[in-house]
């Protein structure tokens, strides 16, 4: 089959975008795929590639709000591979995904991935949630670390206060350790 | 799949607001470190996961050890799946690729933590009514306990880390399901609708966006989830409900004075009363007009707790786990008439 763009290269990828109901197919070379995804023809799947899967199942059994299938007739990756800003050779060293396999998937490896790609990751998580951090309830055993590093810190700084001789703020320094680590 | 029968179901009891909030959601998702998401798992990870958090759970010092039962999807039959998905307890999803899964059911049904779906854990607390803060606590409650032993992925700027970013942050979905008859048939609703999602909210019909609404039941749920706080999502989302609450009302009250409207809901008691068959698309429509009638005191001999009883226990996969799981369509449009005749015996026009 002959992509449907240009009409000179063989279609290597298939690529069906269901935006609630409105359904598209297209037959697509590599290059074209690449072109219009740079043009933002698909909308905005393959850079928000999540932004629409993370919806509930729970009270909402048939729901499909945005459903991209990806599935490419030649090679698994095939076209992906025109793509530049999706290709990668660095692996995430705990599950050994790469970001091409995040990007089509549309869900991250594993935890560690978050650290691993994280730059690559940002313009996505920054167009679902706008630049923002988390504020809201921490892990323990984050919150546990962060007063350790805390007590650290305060630490040093009782140690400078002793050396400099500035007991007022050393004693202060101390009963802060101490009810820290009580 | 034993199962606990003698103790009361949440959805048997009624909550504040009920007249208009059929329920209540809470969802957090977690996820462990050291293991692939889900989707790229092994069985055996999968397996070591389940273990963990059922440990973790159930084991020697914790607090709700005895209230919970554990659930092993794979062993479970396709109707059984598919009465938990009925009750919202797992999703379709889970229920249609059950491998290497498991539940974690509190007694009461009101707590179901699906291991292995999209995320490690999805730790979801419902309730009747609208109870946002109360559903949240039990939520925050069940997590702090599994956070004494469970290392869950969390970073400092994204917050809980999940397998699909558009959960970063608190992992908290809340949702409120509500029964809004009135202010759909006038068209309110619709007008209302376009605005919430520029104040962070959605609102779908209950079998999807863009889907009709079944029974004029629809859910809204925050839209963000990274960069606002627990407190302040359902804090926003119970002041976006009570504003929906009270356009629904106002609709209501209109809608009440027309003698038409009332005949409806009497025409409705007087088929559940009487009808030999009944399908479960019928039994949604008319369940629709006379939980108004309940609500609004048209009706005598009926609660919301009991209606809302009424409506699982004639689902087609829980008629099947109870009556028999060879039951074909035909045969539970009989046992569901049935059934209902029986429940609305008493019931009358007030």
């Amino acid at each position: 089959m002959l992509c449907e763009k240009c009409k000179k290269n063989e279609a290597t990828a298939y690529i069906k975008t269901n935006v609630n109901g409105d359904v598209h197919e297209y037959h697509l070379c590599g290059e074209c795929a690449a072109e219009m995804q740079n043009s933002g023809a698909f909308g905005s799947m393959f850079n928000a590639f999540s932004a629409f899967e993370g919806i509930d199942h729970l009270f909402s059994p048939m729901m499909s709000g945005f459903d991209m299938v990806s599935s490419l007739l030649s090679s698994p990756f095939g076209s992906f591979g025109a793509m530049p800003s999706l290709t990668s050779g660095k692996r995430c060293s705990v599950c050994g995904s790469d970001f091409r396999s995040i990007a089509d998937s549309g869900k991250v490896g594993c935890p560690n991935c978050y650290t691993e790609f994280k730059s690559r990751l940002a313009p996505t998580i920054k167009k679902i949630h706008g630049n923002t951090v988390h504020c809201g309830k921490h892990s323990k055993v984050t919150t546990q670390e962060s007063r350790e590093n805390e007590t650290a810190e305060l630490k040093k700084q009782l140690a400078e206060a002793v050396r400099t001789e500035n007991y007022e703020l050393a004693a202060e320094l101390r009963d802060k350790i101490k009810a820290m680590e009580a | 799949m034993s199962e606990n029968n003698n103790i009361k179901k949440w959805y048997e009891s009624e909550g504040e607001k009920s007249d208009v909030v059929i329920s209540t959601r809470i969802r957090l998702a977690r996820n462990l470190n050291g293991y692939p998401f889900p989707h790229l798992m092994s069985y055996d990870q999968m397996k070591e996961v389940n273990q963990k958090v059922r440990d973790a759970l159930m084991g020697g010092n914790s607090a709700l050890r005895d209230s919970f039962r554990y659930i092993e999807a794979e062993k479970a039959t396709a109707v059984e799946l598919a009465s938990l998905a009925e009750r919202h307890l797992i999703s379709p999803e889970f229920a249609s690729n059950p491998k290497g899964r498991a539940l974690l059911l509190m007694n009461d049904e009101s707590v179901s933590i699906m291991l292995n779906e999209e995320d490690h854990l999805r730790i979801q607390v419902m309730g009747s009514g609208l109870q946002l803060e109360k559903a949240y606590d039990m939520a925050d409650k069940i997590d702090t306990l599994l956070d004494e032993t469970l290392n869950f992925a969390f970073d400092e700027e994204l917050g809980y880390l999940t397998a699909c970013p558009t959960n970063l942050g608190t992992g908290m979905r809340a949702s409120v399901m509500l029964h809004l008859p009135a202010s759909e048939s006038d068209g309110t609703l619709r007008r209302v609708a376009a605005s919430l999602d520029k104040i962070g909210a959605t609102i779908r019909g209950s079998y999807g966006e863009g889907s009709q609404s079944v029974g004029a039941m629809y859910q809204i749920s925050n839209q963000v989830t990274l960069g606002i706080s627990e407190k302040d999502t359902i804090s926003n989302l119970t002041e976006i409900t009570s504003r929906i609450i009270d356009l629904e009302k106002k609709c209501r009250a209109r809608l009440l004075e027309s003698e038409s409207y009332q005949d409806s809901v009497w025409r409705a008691l007087g088929i559940l009363k009487s009808a030999r068959v009944m399908s479960s698309e019928e039994f949604v429509r008319l369940y629709s007009a006379l939980r108004v009638g309940v609500a609004e005191g048209l009706v005598s001999g009926m609660t919301l707790g009991r209606l809302g009883e009424a409506y699982e226990s004639v689902q087609p996969a829980r008629l099947m786990e109870k009556y028999g799981e060879s039951m074909n369509s035909s045969q539970r449009d009989k046992k569901r008439a049935e059934l209902l005749r029986e429940i609305f015996r008493e019931t009358d026009i007030a």
